[in-house]
């Protein structure tokens, strides 16, 4: 019996060093823009229920932000302040708010904007599952026919019923800024490719 | 060409070139796909079937068994976020505790079921309300270290509800049928209507209050309507002696086994939800409370001489009840480096009939649990989380503290006639829980899915407290000998997932 516990022990360890080492593993390096990049980066939050139009939280837009720099690209936040809010409102296809941007940051050499939609789903397992459907579109500001872009959607199964889409974004956070990363990896290798 | 003019046309046609889709709405006709996994390799070394404990008192992690929910959504109609069209989705939910090679049920089928199936809708007669049909399962949130929803209502119940949710009032009231669910195929109907009202008071608290109640109506004739049958008593009830007794004391009426009386039954419960957090290194506290009136058993088989009678029980099952507070609270200690949740439970069941019996209905119980969990890098995570709980029966013996328990109770003498089981009336648990936790996205005690190698260890004062196939006979002739045993170790291997 003591020879079979040392055994299982042993196996646990053995174990959860294994369980560490993914922590260890080294990441593949972003693709960087030759020289600093001036970037609009806009992130728009439509709320499902009562349809209003707000800011991302400011964790993920931060994270976009260090995406954006780790590429060596300027990040230049867009806020959904009333105005931008209306002019979303009023523009409902990604085009029309691309171009938008494009004219409301005359300064920028790309665009990224992140599109997501949040939406109540039911309550499963003690949780409140939510749909949050994003669309990521980067491009050049100057020649929007290299626009890359990519649509996921991402399920969020919030723990509080009095967290709500805000939260639900928050939690969608890190598949969203790794799908944006993968987004300006092509756009980028693009744009630099020889 | 100037250079505006060009940038003008390059943009105008790439424009055409980028995806002329809206906004991502969702889609009308678009099917989606939710729910949520558990499963777990728990090779138990001491003979135990994969469990640390009896159940989850003592803390979910390590106490629960295999588990999948798929809950399928069609849009109907979508939703339309900037508009006030009319919206309808169809929900159907099937879950079950079986996994392939994981537990007991080996994943069959039958072991699953079709919990939800509804209908829902909104922007219909009324603004901000949706409209649900079919089952009306709804709670206010949970106590996720205990896997419990005291604050729940209409799990039982398929009808149609409305649910109001503007600004900080979330108004639900429902009606419908809770008979099945109660009944199974001794099906009578059960009408039944409830709601809750949730406030939000400023940013930091909320308060819910609700509540849910069942009839059943007397119908004459109808043998799954509540009856009773008159003059039985409650331990001839337990002892399975109503119909020996009777003929006992009446030899000369072997036809005339007294016939049910029709009656009414009602049941529900009242749930109460306190929550408030957002300060300092509080995220949030949860603290529910819930009463309820269980519904009365129908009846009860027995034979007597090659013949069955059957025993209606409404006036014997009538007074039963559970009072059941709970509270949980989650701590970020050191925000990306340490976060603790903390839970307490308190539980009281009550018999009013039963005075002579220890069971299910006449106990009370109280539990804490702490979990940490220590962040070493983003995905990796270290978890240790260890509970205490006391189990009291409140109609005497109800569990066994050593294999030889017989020859302790009732002064050493074994009672064949006894009510009581085993040799003393609590029972005392003690968990520990540790191990490697892997997040793929991120910290946080509740993020998922969690992929997580631990190491449990229990110590209970009731002998071989956790499932198991161990023989607990005294029988001098029997080919297995039943074992001492308090501490129990298990290794576990496991995953859980919300998608």
């Amino acid at each position: 019996m003591v020879l079979t516990r040392r055994a299982a022990l042993g196996a646990f360890l053995g174990a959860a060093l294994i369980g560490l080492a993914p922590g260890c593993l080294p990441k593949t390096p972003p693709v960087r823009a030759a020289t600093a990049t001036a970037t609009a980066l806009c992130v728009v939050l439509t709320k499902v229920n009562d349809g209003t139009l707000t800011s991302a939280p400011a964790s993920l837009n931060k994270g976009l932000e260090e995406e954006l720099i780790a590429r060596n690209l300027t990040p230049s936040l867009v806020e959904i302040d009333a105005a931008a809010a209306d002019a979303f409102r009023a523009r409902r296809s990604t085009p029309q708010r691309v171009e938008w941007l494009v004219n409301k940051r005359a300064d920028a050499a790309l665009i990224v904007l992140v599109e997501a939609q949040v939406e109540y789903y039911t309550q499963i397992s003690g949780r409140f599952r939510w749909t949050v459907d994003v669309r990521v579109t980067a491009s050049p500001a100057s020649d929007l026919s290299q626009a890359v872009q990519s649509e996921f959607s991402v399920p969020v199964a919030l723990q509080y019923q009095h967290e709500r889409e805000e939260v639900a974004l928050e939690e969608a956070g890190p598949v969203i800024e790794r799908q944006v990363a993968s987004v300006l990896d092509q756009l980028v290798g693009g744009l630099s490719a020889p | 060409m100037s250079e505006s003019i060009l940038r003008r046309s390059l943009i105008l046609s790439g424009l055409f070139a980028l995806s002329a889709a809206s906004a991502p709405d969702a889609i009308a006709g678009r099917a989606e796909v939710g729910g949520y996994f558990r499963v777990s390799a728990r090779p138990d070394l001491q003979g135990g079937n994969g469990r640390l404990g009896y159940w989850n008192l003592y803390g979910r992690l390590m106490n629960e068994g295999s588990y999948a929910a798929v809950e399928m959504k069609f849009d109907v109609l979508e939703r339309q976020p900037l508009a006030k069209d009319p919206w309808t989705s169809l929900h159907l939910r099937i879950e079950g505790g079986s996994v392939s090679n994981a537990d007991a049920g080996n994943g069959y089928l039958n072991n699953y079921r079709v919990s939800q199936l509804y209908a829902r809708a909104g922007n219909v007669l009324l603004p901000d309300v949706t409209w649900q049909v079919g089952t009306l399962d709804m709670f206010m949130g949970e106590l996720g270290m205990y896997d419990m929803r005291p604050a729940q209502i209409f799990f039982d119940t398929v009808g149609l509800s409305a649910r109001y949710e503007k600004g900080p009032v979330d108004l639900l009231l429902g009606v419908g049928d809770s008979g099945y669910w109660q009944r199974g195929a001794s099906y009578h109907a059960m009408p039944t209507a409830g709601g809750y009202l949730r406030m939000r008071l400023g940013s930091h608290v909320e308060l819910g209050g609700g509540g849910q109640y069942r009839f059943q109506p007397m119908t004459e004739g109808h043998r799954f309507a509540p009856h009773n049958t008159p003059g039985v008593a409650y331990e001839d009830y337990l002892r399975q002696e109503v119909t020996e007794r009777w003929f006992e004391e009446n030899p000369n009426e072997l036809r005339d086994f007294p016939n049910p009386v029709p009656t009414s039954a009602q049941s529900g419960q009242l749930i109460g939800y306190l929550g408030f957090g957002g300060l300092g290194p509080l995220r949030w506290n949860n603290t529910f409370v819930r009463y309820e009136k269980m519904h009365p058993q129908l009846s009860t088989t027995e034979t007597y001489e090659g013949t069955s009678y059957t025993i209606y029980t409404n006036d014997l099952t009538d007074e039963r009840t559970m009072l059941l507070l709970g509270n949980e609270m989650q701590l970020r200690l050191i925000p990306q480096r340490l976060d603790v949740v903390w839970a307490a439970l308190y539980g009281q069941h009550q018999d009013g009939d039963n005075d002579i019996a220890p069971s299910d209905h006449d106990r009370w119980y109280a539990s804490t649990v702490l979990r940490t969990q220590i962040y070493l890098n983003d995905t990796v995570h270290l978890l240790v989380e260890s509970s205490v709980a006391r189990e009291v029966s409140l109609n005497g013996n109800a569990y066994r503290e050593h294999a030889d328990s017989i020859f302790a109770s009732e002064g050493g003498l074994p009672d064949t006639r006894g009510l009581e089981y085993g040799d003393t009336d609590t029972r005392d648990t003690w968990q520990g829980k540790t191990g490697i936790v892997f997040n793929p996205l991120g910290p946080g005690v509740y993020v998922r899915p969690s992929l997580r190698l631990l190491y449990g260890v229990q110590h209970s004062n009731q002998n071989n407290a956790f499932g198991s196939a161990f023989v607990d006979t005294q029988d001098q002739f029997a080919d297995f000998k039943s074992v001492e045993r308090h501490w129990h170790h298990l290794g576990s291997l496991e995953m859980e997932a919300w998608f």
